[in-house]
């Protein structure tokens, strides 16, 4: 079992509370068997050969939105979100995962993309080859297969800023969620190939639009799928942009300003899941380009989890929760507009949005209504 | 029931509890059944840490009304099945456990706030909801309960009313019986009644308070109202060292008697600040740390801290200053998260107990004498909550994991025979059962020997309401 060697998580979460009220999935749901502490203590039962892995134990650890809230929040440092995914570990070893998992798995396998089903090639910004000053556009499967005008956008915007962008053939977005869904073997291997992939470019700096992505490239939990090269530099897209405009070769139109009232919906992995939160930079970037931002709340570290497309194809009915709950913590704040980081994020409010709606919920027009549209789609709008 | 085997009976009330709340929230899956089993008391987290199986409650509910749960009640009433209600599960004492199984009520999902009042200053909630939630909900608005104890993040609002729970402001706002305004219960023969609107009046004794520290033997408190405040202007500390425990304990008493209204003071025995201050806030000194905090309008401020630092600077050894007082605010919930926490293979009990001035250092005393003639055991304390006749012991026993028998049913033993030692001397020498953490499974025992002929008022009550005994039974004493 994988779980032994998380042992000291385990023992300290089982009986510790101390995370519960920021919990998403707990929060959302209201469900005790939904805590990190209750998720915990099966895993120690198990340790100690008292519970076996079974149905009802994969489902449990299955639904966690990877919203980083318990590990962020955690004083001691315990880190329960890495301990659940060592045990999704055992669960697919063992062959039982849930079947949104393995049907989610199959599709990753073929496809490599969320969005796109087998056979199927979506369009993406622009194609040019690596030259001299190329920078590779890693855009992800949001903005890549699920919302291209996101991906469009953002090639449009390194071009305004002076870069020529240059995007993989192949960009297999699905390492990294097969890693998180407990197939570590075969979510090494795609990461592995990505990460060559990156490096293979012939590009001295890689510019990520998807958070999920940038994550990847950035992170430091997972010291077995760490990226490490020293002929390529990894920024967030958000970081090249402001970057650029402070040096005065990205323009913002500040003169023309968005007159609506907007706040961002931060991501999860943006703003618990990196060394370093990526907060500022889309705030500063909107900020310059004369956008009326509002603060709210629930924003930055407290956002909530609009549920992750991974999650979002797992258990759609508790990602509608959430994202409903988020929809809600957005309308306190009367936007016009909300900004979304990552084209996943967006569909998914959409969709809720849209759900609600059809279930009577006042979207569309009146009070709490509101329009979402990516960071990227709005700054390619006021850049020049 | 508590059998946990399926029969065509368990079935019959199965439909019957998903005919009244629905299928989707009365389950009975192992994991639902496993998650609703163990609480934070010690006793079966060396259970299953041994490899036992716990207690496990034959259905758990979830409802969503206050009807729900009346017609809940009737069912049970009707079969006789034993009705443990859940709030956080984060109870120390035992109060949530399901030890006849039965149904576990779980509230979480009755967590609707349903008014804030800002003429009045109350709020109206459901007990269900996470009390951080309800906070951060007030904080919104400039507004707090003032409720903030350490778990605020796992705790349910009825959690809190059904043990009489506090919070680390306590001294100027309150403790949650204090801070009840009305509630609305269902009985345990799921009949729905309200207590009166105002807290304050002359028509007969106050059912808010017979229901308060009740822990599910008398009813379910399905809503209540609170008090809530402003966000005070500004809120300041200062800490300092004192030579010994005596010395810290008679300037808090003198900040108290003499009406300085401090919102927090906490002190530490000598043990505690070795053990506890330097590891949390890196204060490496020995004798008692001693911070205390004003809160409101600055310049009244102002002049509190100016008084009360006077009356710690004629005993204590050195000021600490505002910087280390800030600090302790800062850092007050950090004593709880692992690794900072006592855990198994440890075992331990926080006893909090409460006395008067007079008496405390007394209770200190024998209570610290009967933990220590156990082998392998030490005895910690600070002093949490403040009033102006006496003050609370948050005291600890902590039994090295080499004198914690490996078998759980001897481990258990001796656990008890700690508690009942440490808590007869206790009562013996002017102290109380329990100050906020409630009497549950653990001290149920107890109970007699502290009330005396008292007990049987209680007891009546319990009769009276609960004929068939479905309401937690096997708590508190009754």
């Amino acid at each position: 079992m994988h779980i032994t060697t998380e042992q000291l998580i385990i023992d300290g979460c089982r009986f510790c509370y101390m995370c519960r009220h920021v919990c998403t999935i707990a929060r959302c749901t209201g469900e005790e068997e939904m805590s990190p502490q209750s998720k915990a203590l099966m895993l120690s039962m198990i340790l100690r050969g008292s519970l076996q892995y079974s149905t009802d134990v994969a489902e449990a650890m299955s639904k966690c939105s990877l919203c980083g809230w318990c590990r962020m929040w955690c004083e001691g440092k315990r880190d329960f979100m890495k301990a659940a995914l060592v045990a999704k570990r055992d669960l697919a070893e063992l062959n039982r995962v849930p079947t949104s998992v393995a049907a989610l798995r199959d599709r990753l396998m073929s496809t490599g993309s969320y969005h796109r089903t087998a056979g199927s090639r979506r369009g993406s910004a622009a194609h040019t080859r690596p030259g001299s000053g190329g920078i590779l556009l890693i855009l992800g499967d949001g903005a890549r297969n699920g919302e291209p005008a996101i991906g469009q956008a953002a090639g449009s915007l390194v071009k305004k800023a002076g870069g020529t962008p240059f995007l993989l053939d192949a960009e297999d977005c699905g390492g990294l969620a097969l890693y998180l869904l407990g197939y570590a073997d075969e979510g090494r291997k795609r990461i592995q190939a990505f990460f060559e992939a990156v490096e293979g470019s012939g590009c001295r700096e890689a510019v990520v639009v998807s958070p999920d992505l940038y994550f990847l490239l950035a992170q430091d939990i997972f010291p077995d799928i760490q990226f490490k090269s020293s002929s390529i530099t990894v920024r967030h897209i958000a970081s090249y942009l402001l970057q650029k405009a402070k040096e005065g070769a990205l323009h913002m139109d500040g003169s023309a300003p968005h007159k609506r009232r907007t706040v961002i919906h931060d991501n999860d992995f943006l703003a618990r899941l990196l060394p370093v939160p990526l907060l500022d930079e889309p705030r500063e970037l909107l900020g310059r380009a004369g956008v009326n931002l509002a603060h709210m709340f629930w924003e930055r570290e407290k956002c909530l989890s609009a549920g992750s497309w991974l999650f979002a194809e797992t258990y759609p009915q508790m990602a509608f929760l959430v994202a409903r709950k988020r929809i809600e913590d957005l309308q306190e704040s009367t936007p016009d507009l909300v900004v979304t980081m990552s084209g996943d994020d967006k569909l998914i409010l959409m969709r809720a949005i849209q759900e609600r709606a059809s279930a009577g919920a006042p979207e569309g027009s009146g009070r709490g209504a509101f329009e979402v549209s990516d960071l990227m789609e709005i700054l390619d709008e006021v850049c020049r | 029931m508590s059998g946990n085997e399926a029969s065509y009976f368990s079935v019959m009330v199965l439909s019957e509890l998903e005919d009244v709340a629905g299928r989707e929230e009365v389950r009975t899956g192992h994991s639902d059944r496993l998650a609703h089993a163990v609480d934070y008391y010690w006793v079966p987290r060396c259970w299953v840490d041994r490899g036992r199986q716990p207690i496990l409650p034959d259905y758990v509910v979830y409802p969503g009304s206050t009807e729900q749960v009346s017609k809940i009640l009737r069912i049970a009433n009707q079969h006789r099945i034993p009705v443990t209600v859940w709030g956080g599960g984060a109870g120390s004492q035992g109060g949530a456990l399901p030890v006849r199984g039965g149904i576990v009520l779980d509230m979480k999902k009755m967590n609707r706030i349903i008014e804030i009042n800002d003429q009045a200053y109350t709020v109206t909630a459901e007990t269900g909801i996470i009390h951080q939630h309800l906070e951060w909900e007030l904080n919104k608005r400039k507004l707090s309960t003032m409720h903030l104890p350490a778990s605020i993040g796992c705790s349910t609002l009825g959690g809190f009313l059904a043990h009489r729970g506090t919070g680390v402001l306590s001294i100027k706002y309150g403790k949650i019986e204090d801070l009840i305004v009305n509630m609305q219960v269902v009985l345990p023969d799921g009949e729905i009644i309200d207590t009166l609107r105002v807290p304050r009046n002359a028509s007969g004794p106050d059912l808010n308070q017979l229901f308060v520290g009740s822990e599910g033997t008398f009813g379910v408190m399905t809503r209540a109202t609170v008090k809530i405040f402003e966000e005070p202007e500004c809120r300041k500390y200062r800490a300092f060292i004192f030579k010994d425990m005596h010395d810290a304990l008679d300037a808090g008493r003198l900040i108290m008697t003499r009406r300085l209204a401090p919102c927090v003071i906490r002190m530490y025995d000598e043990a505690e600040t070795k053990h506890q201050i330097q590891r949390v806030l890196g204060i490496e000194k020995e004798g008692a740390y001693l911070v205390f905090g004003f809160d409101g309008y600055e310049e009244i401020v102002d002049i509190q801290m100016r008084i009360a630092t006077e009356i710690c600077m004629r005993t204590a050894v050195e000021d600490l200053g505002s910087e280390m007082g800030e600090s302790w605010w800062t850092n007050k919930y950090k004593f709880f998260f692992p690794p900072y926490i006592m855990d198994i293979p440890e075992a331990f009990g926080t006893m909090d107990t409460v006395a008067t001035y007079d008496k405390i250092e007394t209770v200190y005393h024998r209570m610290k004498e009967s933990a220590e003639s156990f082998p392998g055991t030490k005895f910690i304390a600070h002093f949490s909550h403040w009033y102006d006749w006496g003050c609370m012991m948050y005291d600890r026993f902590i039994v090295h994991p080499d004198h914690v028998p490996q078998d759980p049913e001897e481990a258990i033993r001796l656990y008890n025979r700690i508690w009942y030692k440490c808590i007869r001397a206790a009562l013996e020498s002017g102290g109380l059962l329990n100050e906020h953490h409630g009497v549950g499974l653990k001290l149920g025992y107890l109970m007699r020997e502290q009330f005396g002929p008292a007990f049987k008022v209680l007891q009546g009550i319990k009769a009276t309401l609960d004929p068939n005994n479905i309401m937690n039974p096997g708590k508190m004493g009754l």
